[in-house]
């Protein structure tokens, strides 16, 4: 029996497709990187078919890739020849558990659709940086996208996972791993475990290369009714990073967001206005607490004042963004992915985008950028139009350093200067000890990882413990 | 017993002051037996270390290992001997008593501190509130270890605010069993440890889970650990030793005590303050504690807490006293705020606010913990319950009906139902259920006791489908294993075995511990049903 038939037992017919034109959807992506064509695309709705399809893998040592939505902006790289295991349909939303504050999502739900459930009840996930409507919560989470969300209370958002090792065992991680849950007194509100492994740490930014992640409880946090945002100019990074610190140190505000006016323009869609645009900005969200919400933004406000007078008197708190209108746009903007019926933010200024982001001190994000900044400029890339984003993770105790290489598809030439641009980019930033946490790609994952061959020598080991026949992704990171 | 040529070479790693053979220094590393009964797996398997070494770095510490490797001889790592697991449980064993690695480094912009394992949490606490930041202090007392608290267990009302203990650990140094050594985190990278993700998967989920390998996956010589934001404002230290304290900025941080209808409406009344993202520790007071603070010592203690058992019963039933923590991180304006929706939460739930003085001697740097751990020679929390908190009520109602059941032995509590506290800001709750025995009962008594902790204890828990984060520390992985995960052991199991096949990191291995103590002592046995 071929492959594909043995899927359809599985699925059924519906759920099966090797024609290149229903696959093709599911693999575009936006990354340098070539794409391979996989073998068979099978869609699942359950959680018992994700188990069966992956035992059959391993029983006909087939690759299997995953994919959860139609977003694919860091590329995807399915294995050739192999599975494509669709995710999308798993849509089930269970209701939220207000009271704990979590909802229990299934792999393919997106930001678009559980933003829609959790608004009703004024609650909402921390979200990463305006990410596309379509792209899945789950695997954006387990990806590690950072949350806007600085403080470091609000992390960690997975609170339970159900999982299929490689071997296509089901498990579940955490206080959700009693074999009777959920019909237990836990409700899956404690991540780790059990036991001295943590196997959520291990799917983490695996890009399924660990198991494959069926549903999650994820945190839920209040939806504020009211806030009060602002932007604060910055001619010199140096300086934003010194008030970043700051403002970080008091623990103020929800949503913190650096971005240079490149992005600033292409997000509030309008680059006409990227020249009256100051060069750094901090994007900075006060909210309102569930009692009383007017003097929480009251005492934030004063203090964020009082560290301004004292930290970086020469800016200013804006609630006007230069020719955009208020900063009262910026709550919703924020909490919110990208409209769908809208082109996609990082595909407004040229087409295309290559994303270049790793984890670093905020101290050394001027020498990043500067670094970036020069490899683009000595390959023909225009440094002015790379778009700079930088996210404070924890009270700024680190950060996630971005930068967006607008280029055209269609154009060779431009694509080839983002090519030169994105691994200049990467040898200069490895020099500087980036930390890159999520390699994505093979021209990047090869580079970061012989720069780190002990924790690769160790990766290695553990990717052969659990995966003895390497079909979950093999060729993906450094195995 | 080792060769002199052995100890030759162990010698020539840490130099003749810091290796002894002699019986005397050897045994003061035993944990168990007639020195001290802390719980059941001390009890059965304590043995006395064949040498003890001090090393001082680690490369010490990995010469060390691969010798051990080298010669098949088995080690126990111990930064400061709080747990029976520091202590060796075979015979001709290695102990590295790693107190003199006091690698001490603070990078307070990016608020984490690097630490070797002989730093403990006084130490941590005092320059992270000299730089303003804290973290938490583990209710062992700040005499215990950041690394090992930090890998094993790593909880206390401030959990609250400064999470979880995973997301504590950052960058660190690791020694796997086979003497090889990894650097994960940012480490990995060539920077300095302040970041803990690794470079794809995390390797922090091979280094601990829900609970440590206890020295059974190697040893861990450095670690960057996570600091917080605090305020400027000092906390001054007053009284005599013991009863030392610190004395709060009340403008800046502040207890407040509540009496509450009932414990229904005092749980309701700690999910609010989670729900208002208000507090810094937000804990129910165990009736007991408020006698212990009162007696000052053991046999007062007992003379109050055991006169009028009716009473103390219906005490116990009928009182809910909830402990709350403001701190204004931001301002004093924070705190007032803070305060005001407290009050507000308190007054929609008719809880009454309680005058309590503005100190602390048991959170910041747990100076009291001797007291209250030791309050009747022995102690062991049978469960650490890890889920929401009306799990960890729940599972605390459970274990007060169980705990009827075998006291005495233990020490009658009058039916509490144990401490109960919210940890990841009202996202998830801790119950924390805790005996009391004295340490030198019949041998009768003691069977019982160790039934409760290693099989009776754990099964009600698998029983309710709730999560111990003491699991494997005091309860059989045969017992647990095939109920979580399912068959979480098993998956570790390979893991262990690859990085020590020989099983020579601290065995029996914290998957092995109690299963070995259970087929050890034959009333346990007896009762194997499973």
């Amino acid at each position: 029996m071929s492959l594909k038939e043995d899927l359809i037992k599985i699925v059924g017919d519906s759920g099966v497709s090797d024609s290149q034109d229903d696959i093709a959807p599911l693999i575009k992506g936006q990354s340098l990187e070539p794409t391979q064509m996989p073998g068979v695309k099978v869609s699942v709705k359950s959680s018992d078919e994700v188990g069966k399809i992956i035992q059959l893998a391993n029983d006909q040592k087939t690759p299997v890739t995953l994919s959860s939505s139609g977003d694919h902006s860091r590329g995807i790289t399915p294995c050739e020849d192999g599975i494509l295991l669709d995710l999308s349909n798993m849509k089930n939303i269970e209701e939220p558990d207000n009271r704990n504050r979590k909802v229990k999502v299934e792999a393919g739900v997106t930001w678009a659709e559980v933003g829609a459930v959790l608004k009703k009840d004024n609650l909402m996930i921390n979200n990463p940086f305006l990410p596309r409507a379509n792209s899945s919560v789950l695997t954006s989470i387990l990806e590690r996208d950072p949350m806007l969300n600085a403080q470091f209370e609000f992390g960690e958002r997975i609170m339970s996972l159900e999982m299929f090792w490689p071997t296509g065992e089901l498990f579940r991680t955490g206080s959700a791993s009693s074999i009777k849950y959920p019909d237990s007194l836990a409700s899956g509100c404690y991540p780790y475990g059990p036991g001295p492994l943590d196997p959520m740490r291990l799917l983490e930014c695996a890009q399924g290369t660990m198991g494959v992640c069926t549903w999650t409880n994820i945190k839920t946090e209040l939806l504020p009714e009211i806030d009060k945002a602002f932007l604060i100019p910055f001619d010199k990074l140096e300086d934003l990073v010194n008030a970043l610190y700051a403002i970080q140190l008091k623990k103020l505000g929800k949503e913190c967001v650096v971005l240079n006016s490149q992005n600033l323009a292409t997000v509030l869609e309008n680059p006409g206005i990227k020249s009256s645009m100051p060069p750094w900005s901090i994007l900075i969200v006060l909210p309102g607490g569930r009692l009383f919400p007017e003097e929480k933004i009251a005492y934030e406000e004063e203090a964020l004042n009082e560290v301004r007078a004292s930290q970086f008197s020469s800016s200013k708190l804006l609630e006007e963004i230069p020719g955009a209108g208020s900063t009262d746009i910026l709550p919703s903007l924020l909490r919110n992915p990208w409209p769908a019926e809208k082109t996609y933010w990082k595909d407004q200024p040229k087409g295309a985008c290559q994303d270049l982001f790793f984890i670093a001190k905020l101290e050394k994000t001027p020498a990043f950028v500067d670094a970036v900044m020069k490899a683009a400029d000595s390959n023909g890339y225009n440094p002015d139009d790379i778009g700079v984003y930088i996210q404070p993770i924890d009270f700024a105790s680190g950060t996630h350093v971005e930068f967006n290489i607008f280029y055209d598809e269609e154009n060779a030439d431009e694509k080839a200067a983002a090519e030169k641009v994105y691994t200049a980019a990467i040898e200069e930033t490895l020099k500087l000890k980036a930390h890159y946490t999520r390699p994505y790609g093979k021209v990047m994952s090869k580079m970061i990882y012989d720069n780190a061959s002990g924790y690769a020598g160790m990766l290695k080991k553990i990717k052969s413990i659990f995966d003895p026949n390497s079909v979950m992704k093999p060729g993906a990171l450094c195995f | 017993m080792i060769s002199k040529e052995i100890y030759k070479e162990l010698e020539e790693i840490v130099g003749p002051d810091n290796i002894s053979q002699d019986r005397d220094v050897c045994q003061a590393y035993v944990m168990g037996g007639d020195r001290a009964w802390h719980n059941t797996d001390a009890k059965a398997l304590s043995t006395i270390p064949e040498i003890v070494l001090l090393p001082g770095s680690t490369e010490e510490v990995q010469k060390i290992v691969k010798v051990a490797c080298k010669h098949k001889i088995t080690y126990t790592p111990s930064s400061t001997f709080w747990f029976p697991t520091a202590s060796p449980s075979n015979e001709d064993a290695l102990l590295l008593d790693l107190k003199r690695m006091k690698h001490f480094e603070i990078d307070a912009k990016n608020m984490n501190a690097t630490v070797g394992p002989g730093i403990n949490f006084g130490q941590l606490q005092a320059e992270a509130m000299n730089n303003g930041l804290y973290t938490m202090v583990p209710g062992g007392g700040s005499q215990v270890g950041v690394i090992a608290n930090t890998l094993i267990w790593g909880y206390s009302p401030l959990t609250y605010r400064t999470g979880l203990a995973n997301r504590r650990i950052m960058g660190a140094e690791w020694i796997l069993p086979d003497g090889e050594i990894v650097q994960i985190g940012s480490l990995a990278s060539g920077e300095d440890g302040f970041w803990g993700e690794g470079i794809g998967p995390d390797l922090r989920g091979i280094l601990r889970g829900s609970i440590g390998w206890h020295g059974s996956m190697g040893i861990v010589t450095k670690m960057t650990v996570k600091l917080f934001p605090f305020h400027e404002e000092k906390l001054v230290p007053v009284g005599t030793t013991p009863w030392t304290f610190f004395l709060f900025p009340e403008e800046r941080m502040k207890w407040y005590n509540f009496t509450c209808p009932d414990k229904k409406t005092m749980v309701d009344f700690m999910y609010d303050i989670g729900h208002c993202e208000i507090g810094a520790a937000n804990t129910r007071v165990p009736i007991s504690w408020r006698y212990m603070a009162r007696a000052r010592d053991k046999e007062k203690f007992h003379e109050i807490w055991m006169e009028d058992r009716e009473q103390k019963r219906k005490e116990v039933a009928e009182t809910a006293i909830l402990r709350v923590m403001l701190i204004g991180y931001t301002s004093r304006k924070q705190l007032q705020y803070e305060e005001k929706v407290l009050m507000q939460i308190a007054e929609n739930h008719g809880c009454e606010h309680r005058r309590t003085r503005q100190v602390d001697g048991s959170w910041m740097q747990s100076c009291d913990a001797v007291t209250m751990w030791w309050l009747t020679g022995a102690n062991m929390s049978v469960t650490g319950q890890l889920d929401s908190l009306d799990c960890s009520v729940k599972m605390g109602e459970k274990f007060a009906d169980l705990k009827e059941k075998y006291t005495p032995p233990l020490m009658d509590d009058h039916h509490d139902p144990g401490w109960f506290q919210l940890n990841d800001f009202g996202h998830n709750g801790y119950l924390e259920f805790m005996n009391y025995a004295e340490p030198y009962e019949t041998e009768e008594n003691v069977e019982k006791i160790l039934d409760y902790y290693a099989i009776a204890g754990p099964k009600i828990v698998i029983d309710a489908g709730a999560l111990s984060f003491f699991n494997q520390a005091i309860s059989p992985a045969s017992l647990d294993g095939p109920n979580y995960g399912p068959n979480f052991h098993l998956y570790a199991k390979k893991v262990k075995d690859a990085f020590d096949p020989e099983g020579l990191a601290n065995p029996p291995g914290i998957l092995d511990r109690i299963d070995t103590v259970i087929d050890r002592i034959p009333v346990l046995k007896a009762k194997k049903d499973w």
